[in-house]
């Protein structure tokens, strides 16, 4: 008698304990940055919701809303990488792509591609979960080895901003090819303002970064974005341009190149006094210094909602250049918006597979567009990269659909060592230190080593130096 | 014969307005940047980009209450770590500098470079394998994680600096002791200590100092929301686009007060209150 | 023969009588062996490899010393750094100095308390005031030194935009240069010396700058020694200045070893390299000490008995 109780109550603790693993939650940390809830000023409540809702659909799973600060600077890159060493970073991690491009050798991040086959489940008639995105979003985030390590669900975007006022007075319009942006500028100059607002600093941002995609953008050659192209992904990566360097297809001194620089530096002259060191441009154009400046989508809301802002605004594109403009004209309208948006998610590699899916599995329900929408206006900073979705106020014309961005993507080619010494090289030719055939041929140099320099580091690029 | 007291010299009235005159200027200069981390802590955005550096109007009292809110509840971290290490790098410093300054034994030099020469190694050389060791020896997320290596490395420079304190009392003092039969370690207790009070004060502030404001160690090694440090909770604020001047300000200026106070113990008429009934020889 | 075990023995006999040294350094020497020798040595042994700073690195031998002696960035950057490092020792020994001189001699301790507040309570904020501040003031457009010189009549400047004068703004900076750390050492160096001495001096009727030539800067020059050393660390290792302000622009002209080798470790991922360049700083520094210590004579130390 006792032994069959005795039996029967191990059979049920068994039971009970067995099922009450099964019924422990699992606990995904997502970090949402710019999206965080609670932060002030901002105070949003969005992403709350939609883990709510999301632990109301899975009641076994919790989502833990994780976050540091300083993202995208030095500090928070090591952060990153001490997390990925120690096997401790959140579940769905954020970093910008380009980061990730340095880093995606050293296997810690999770391959995509095959949940962007899997249908998502919260998107009613969806077949593939890349589908719902722009396609130009994994062009832009793909990794040299072909993989997506970066899902980014959102987007910023730089645009011009100009002071309406200070072109009335001045009896301007809006320019929209190169030779009649050069006109307006040197008529603003006469006027005694500072035309424009640049501060080359740093490659970014602005810097010579984000004005040389414009014009490299719209000077280079079909045909040579063919050749160098390889995988037809739309962008030129790391690694095709290391390959086209060492065969000497992509050089220095090839026209479009020249010329770009050449269009560079005639822009510099309207640029403000000391434009080589640290300018706080917002602050320039906020108080009437300079008429017009590159501005980035999250700086339109401060422009936008500043109080004591005495003047009427405007957003303009980035002009065109013409065959007339420059004899290597394309006559494309150029746009940037880059992925360096607060929803990028990254995967750690060394997850077991059922965590892994389940951290996927909520980022296909945030971006849902359903979902996506509500975090996306109410934060108002960046813009959307899922089809379908609204783009916040007065960042409409950051996305153009018939603009194209610029397939090198301005100065981030290679390294972070290759950007911080063409910036060095850019500022020592346009401030004159050094003449053009030597910034040119240094350049050449520079592309040259950085290119074999990588070549050497990823052998799995199967590319041969002679 | 006049008996002057310490400090005091026969400065004619002229000379004594010129001294106090020329150190207001300097004192101005110097302190003026205190003056507009106050301005900034209260505006908001649009005040910072019309007029950064001068008193603007509404004043944004709000910024301090939003700042309080972030880091209020890593304000007690950071009080414990920065007293654990100060703790420990006095104890550790000021035995470790006597014993440099006033014996004389095998390897005393050898020790001595050995330990300053850690100063001239660079810290970002340092930090990722300092990283892995914490690790390794399993003191991520714990207070330990933080104490021993800021008190390894706090001590360094008490030893460098207190040693040449410690070096410049009177032998005299000492013999009289050992002759009335003292130990090293009550020649150290009731002679050196009290001899340097003055330096060991400011040495202590300084050290607090430096682990109070520290963002990058605290950021690698902790990450459970309960350790943190209040460097951490004003990260916040700070990103690569856009930064919230000032509300981090606000943080900034309550992150100083505490060590503003701190920093008043120490000074001269508090401590001469304080020790004025120290054994001495 | 017999001499050398002679030695041998009375050496550790030496050890043993002196054991309560040992003992008096036992904490210190137990937490640096571990948390501070073992990082340190990390970077000497990298310093012979290609490494990321994470990930396991490919062992190189010499690579990393030989592309330092032919990097020209690195050796333009040293001229940079003999200037800086001049220019350093020169603040160390007169503001703080010449300040806590003057508060000393106060007549009123209350007096002398408040001006050692104002002078050290900036140590507190963060250096991101300072350098928004300054800045500012060197801002070519709005700044107020650009201002200042359009009410002379000058022509403007663009001061850390020159590559010409940026280095030298970089050591403008500060002004006027009454570093707080500094100051509240020497100041307590001066309130160490016992008032014994002074008396006796003021007996001898001399004057005030004959005073603090021939009584204050000897019975303080420990402390003068240590903050030039500490300055020479500083000038060398030194780089967020450089980082925050020009980022060693604009070129190259306001670049430093130190943050030269900041940018190869952190930024471009090459912390091998970083760590040969960090290894050839310590070097420096390290001669620069010994010098120090050994031939500039401070006189009044006790050597130990």
């Amino acid at each position: 008698m006792l032994k069959k109780c005795l039996v029967i109550l191990f059979a049920v603790s068994l039971v009970f304990s067995v099922s009450l693993a099964y019924a422990a939650k699992v606990t995904i940390r997502f970090d949402p940055w710019a999206y965080r809830p609670g932060v002030p000023p901002q105070n949003l409540k969005m992403m709350n919701v939609i883990v709510e809702e999301y632990e109301k659909l899975h009641p076994d799973v919790k989502i833990e809303l994780v976050g540091t600060g300083a993202y995208g600077g030095q500090d928070y890159v090591t952060w990153i990488q001490t997390r990925l060493l120690t096997k401790d970073a959140p579940e769905v991690f954020w970093l910008n792509f380009d980061q990730g491009w340095e880093l995606y050798n050293r296997g810690w991040f999770t391959d995509w591609t095959p949940y962007l086959g899997k249908p998502n489940p919260y998107v009613p008639g969806n077949k593939r979960w890349a589908d719902i995105f722009y396609p130009y979003t994994f062009k832009e985030v793909r990794a040299p080895d072909g993989k997506i390590y970066d899902i980014a669900a959102d987007a910023v975007g730089t645009t011009i901003v100009y002071n309406k006022d200070i072109f009335k007075r001045v009896g301007v319009g809006v320019p929209t090819t190169w030779g009649k942006f050069m006109d307006t500028l040197a008529k603003i100059k006469a006027s005694g303002i500072i035309p424009f607002g640049n501060t080359t600093f740093a490659p970014c941002c602005p810097g010579y970064h984000w004005v040389i995609q414009r014009i490299q953008g719209g000077l280079i050659p079909k045909d040579l974005v063919q050749q160098l192209d390889i995988d037809k992904s739309g962008r030129v990566d790391m690694r095709e341009l290391s390959k086209a360097v060492v065969e000497g297809v992509f050089r220095a001194d090839l026209p479009f190149f020249k010329e770009s620089w050449r269009l560079m530096k005639e822009f510099s002259k309207f640029w403000p006094p000391g434009f080589t060191g640290q300018l706080d441009l917002r602050q320039l154009f906020l108080t009437e210094k300079i008429a017009m400046y590159h501005a980035g989508s999250w700086d339109i809301p401060v422009i936008r909602d500043d109080p004591n802002r005495k003047f009427a605004w405007g957003t303009m594109y980035y002009p065109v250049i013409t065959k007339q403009d420059s004899p290597l004209g394309q006559n494309k309208l150029i746009i940037e918006f880059g992925m360096w948006g607060g929803l990028q998610w990254y995967i750690p590699s060394y997850l077991p597979k059922e965590i892994k899916d389940i951290a996927a599995d909520f980022c296909m329900y945030v971006s849902a567009p359903q979902n996506l929408e509500r975090l996306i206006l109410e934060y108002g900073g960046d813009i959307p990269n899922v089809k379908g979705v609204k783009a916040p106020e007065g960042l409409e014309t950051i996305r153009n659909p018939k603009g194209v961005t610029d397939p090198l993507h301005g100065m981030v080619l290679f390294t972070s060592e290759f950007m911080d010494r063409y910036n060095r090289e850019a500022n020592n030719f346009i401030t004159d230190k050094i003449p053009f055939d030597e910034f040119i041929s240094r350049m050449q140099k520079l592309f040259e080593d950085t290119a074999k320099a990588l070549i050497r580091d990823h052998p799995e690029w199967g590319i041969k130096l002679q | 014969m006049k008996v002057l007291k310490e400090g005091e010299s026969e400065m004619k009235d002229k000379a004594k307005i010129l001294v106090i005159v020329v150190l207001a200027i300097l004192a101005v200069l110097t302190f003026y940047p205190f003056v507009i981390m106050l301005f900034i802590s209260f505006k908001d955005i649009s005040q910072f980009d019309h007029a950064r550096f001068t008193l603007t109007f509404p004043l944004h009292w709000e910024n301090y209450p939003i700042a309080w809110k972030q880091m209020s509840r890593y304000i007690l971290n950071s009080i414990y770590i920065s007293t654990g290490t100060v703790i420990g790098v006095l104890i550790c410093g000021t035995l470790t500098a006597y014993a440099l300054a006033r014996f004389n034994f095998p390897g005393k030099m050898f020790f001595y470079y050995a330990i300053i020469s850690l100063m001239m190694i660079p810290g970002i050389l340092t930090l990722i394998p300092s990283f892995v060791l914490v690790w390794y020896l399993g003191l991520i997320n714990t207070r330990w994680g933080l104490w021993l290596p800021y008190i390894a490395g706090g001590q360094i420079f008490v030893i460098f600096v207190l040693r040449t304190f410690f070096a410049s009392i009177p032998e005299d003092l000492f013999e009289s002791a050992r002759i009335d039969g003292a130990s090293e370690l009550q020649s150290f207790w009731h002679i050196a200590l009290p001899l340097s009070e003055h330096m060991v004060a400011t040495l202590a502030v300084l050290n607090i100092l430096g682990t109070w404001n520290d963002i990058i160690w605290p950021l690698l090694v902790i990450t459970r929301d309960e350790l943190r440090t209040i460097t951490i909770g004003l990260l916040a604020f700070q990103s690569m686009y856009v930064t919230q001047w000032g509300i981090l300000f606000a943080g900034y200026v309550i992150a100083a007060l505490p060590l503003l106070i701190a920093f008043m113990f120490t000074s001269r008429l508090f401590i001469e209150g304080l020790t004025s009934g120290a054994i001495k020889m | 023969m017999l001499s050398q075990s002679n030695t041998k023995k009375s050496l550790l006999r030496e050890v043993w009588k002196k054991k309560y040294a040992y003992l008096f350094m036992l904490p210190t020497i137990i937490l640096i062996g571990i948390f501070s020798y073992y990082p340190a040595f990390s970077a000497f042994y990298h310093s012979f490899f290609q490494w990321n700073g994470y990930t396991p690195g490919v062992y190189i031998g010499w690579e990393n010393y030989k592309t330092m002696v032919q990097d020209p960035v690195l050796i333009k950057s040293i001229s940079n750094m003999i200037i800086l490092l001049i220019w350093g020792g020169i603040l160390a020994v007169t503001m703080p100095l010449f300040t806590a001189e003057m508060i000393f001699w106060l007549k009123s301790k209350k007096t002398g308390d408040i001006f050692r507040f104002l002078f050290v309570a900036p140590v507190v904020i963060p250096s991101v005031v300072g350098w928004l501040v300054w800045r500012f003031f060197y801002d070519p457009t709005i700044g107020l030194f650009n201002t200042i010189l359009g009410w002379l009549g000058l022509p403007p400047q663009t001061w850390l935009g020159d590559p010409n004068i940026a280095l030298y703004c970089l050591m403008f900076l500060g002004f006027p240069w009454v570093n707080g750390v500094s100051m509240l050492i020497y100041l307590a160096g001066l309130q160490n010396i016992p008032s014994e001495i002074f008396d006796s001096v003021i007996v001898d009727g001399a004057n005030r700058f004959t005073r603090f030539f021939k009584i204050d800067v000897p019975l303080i020059m420990g402390q003068i020694k240590l903050l030039i050393i500490l300055a020479v660390i500083g000038s060398i290792q030194g780089f967020t200045l450089q980082l925050i302000m020009t980022n060693g622009g604009p070129g190259y002209a306001t670049m430093v070893p130190a943050l030269w080798m900041y940018l190869n470790g952190v930024a471009f991922q090459k912390m091998g390299y970083a760590c040969a360049i960090g290894v050839s700083l310590f070097i420096v520094i390290f001669l620069l000490t010994y010098i120090n210590t050994k031939y500039i004579r401070s006189g009044t130390e006790y050597e130990g008995s």
